[in-house]
């Protein structure tokens, strides 16, 4: 990856980025291993970035279309994941089966 | 933990709030998934955490900023265009919007908002605080920019002190150039750097000198 690539991305990224997401980008470990997964996937060329970013602009207005006075609760990055799931599964390159599946396997090995 | 929903989240969308134990499962099973297919590596997904927290944001301006400190000729270029002083530093990213540092000085200080809605100069700052998005913000900083300073941020400015407040667009992105902290004439431009917050570059702290560590 060459440095003004990352970068390129950045500026569309930042439009896309936090309404609300607080002084820290990220909350919670999740936070950062999705936000980089998703940034990753673009990098290496897997998926292109407009196409993430309509999924999250779309999953970030029916989030504020479904929760109005809710504002306080929203969380830009669990609608980055969603964006990023569906993109994944819409995409091919995972099944819904194939997560439903890797979730469970942890379950019932974590107990 | 609430009931673990059926199925996946991801449509419609409403189903609120997901629990946070299975959003950490959902991004563990993306990033395995992934990782087992041979499409993205986890070292590729730390190296673009590491960029973002680290090479993309406050640092840049930071690094700015303590370049500015040093070198008078390039502070004199950075007042003239900060867009083009900017690229000297391979600082890139800026497509459309025209970045302008504003420098304090002993009689004037300054400080940027966005009163429409939150223009940032994020190619130098990064992602903006919270607070910044804030109406409360934006509309007490314009109608009184010394009372804000000095509730919000507990930032007391001499009342001989000039405040000028810079209302960015999408255009325009303002950046506050901070004046350099006496007693730091020995230090490196990197510990210089390393001194320079993001709040000093929106314009709502002072670097109090010996405020930072040298790294």
């Amino acid at each position: 990856m060459e440095p003004g690539e990352l970068r390129s991305v950045d500026r569309r990224i930042a439009d896309v980025l936090p309404r609300r997401s607080g002084e820290l980008i990220f909350e919670a470990e999740w936070e950062k291993r999705g936000f980089g997964l998703g940034i990753a996937l673009v990098e290496q060329g897997l998926v292109p970035f407009d196409d993430l970013r309509w999924r999250v602009v779309s999953a970030i207005s029916l989030w504020e279309r479904a929760n109005v006075g809710q504002e306080e609760t929203f969380r830009f990055a669990e609608r980055w994941l969603i964006a990023l799931e569906k993109l994944l599964v819409d995409r091919g390159i995972v099944s819904r089966e194939e997560i439903e599946q890797k979730i469970a396997e942890r379950r019932a090995r974590d107990g | 933990m609430n009931m673990p929903y059926q199925g996946s989240p991801l449509e419609g969308g409403e189903q609120y709030p997901v629990p946070e134990a299975d959003l950490e499962a959902r991004v563990w099973a993306l990033e395995s998934l992934l990782a087992e297919k041979g499409l993205v590596s986890r070292d590729a997904i730390d190296r673009v955490v590491a960029s973002y927290e680290q090479d993309i944001g406050p640092m840049i301006g930071a690094k700015v900023v303590a370049r500015a400190w040093v070198d008078p000729a390039f502070r004199r270029r950075l007042l003239e265009d900060a867009t083009r002083a900017c690229a000297e530093l391979d600082i890139a990213g800026m497509q459309g919007e025209h970045m302008v540092a504003v420098p304090n000085s002993e009689g004037i200080h300054n400080v940027v908002c966005c009163s429409l809605c939150s223009c940032y100069p994020w190619p130098v700052l990064g992602l903006p605080p919270t607070w910044y998005k804030n109406p409360q913000y934006r509309a007490r900083l314009v109608a009184d920019p010394r009372k804000l300073l000095q509730e919000d941020f507990e930032l007391d400015l001499p009342n001989d002190v000039e405040i000028r407040v810079w209302d960015s667009s999408a255009e325009i992105r303002y950046f506050v150039l901070p004046q350099r902290p006496v007693g730091t004439e020995g230090l490196t431009e990197e510990e210089l750097a390393a001194l320079v917050t993001r709040d000093a570059m929106v314009g709502v702290a002072r670097i109090e000198p010996g405020a930072g560590s040298p790294r």
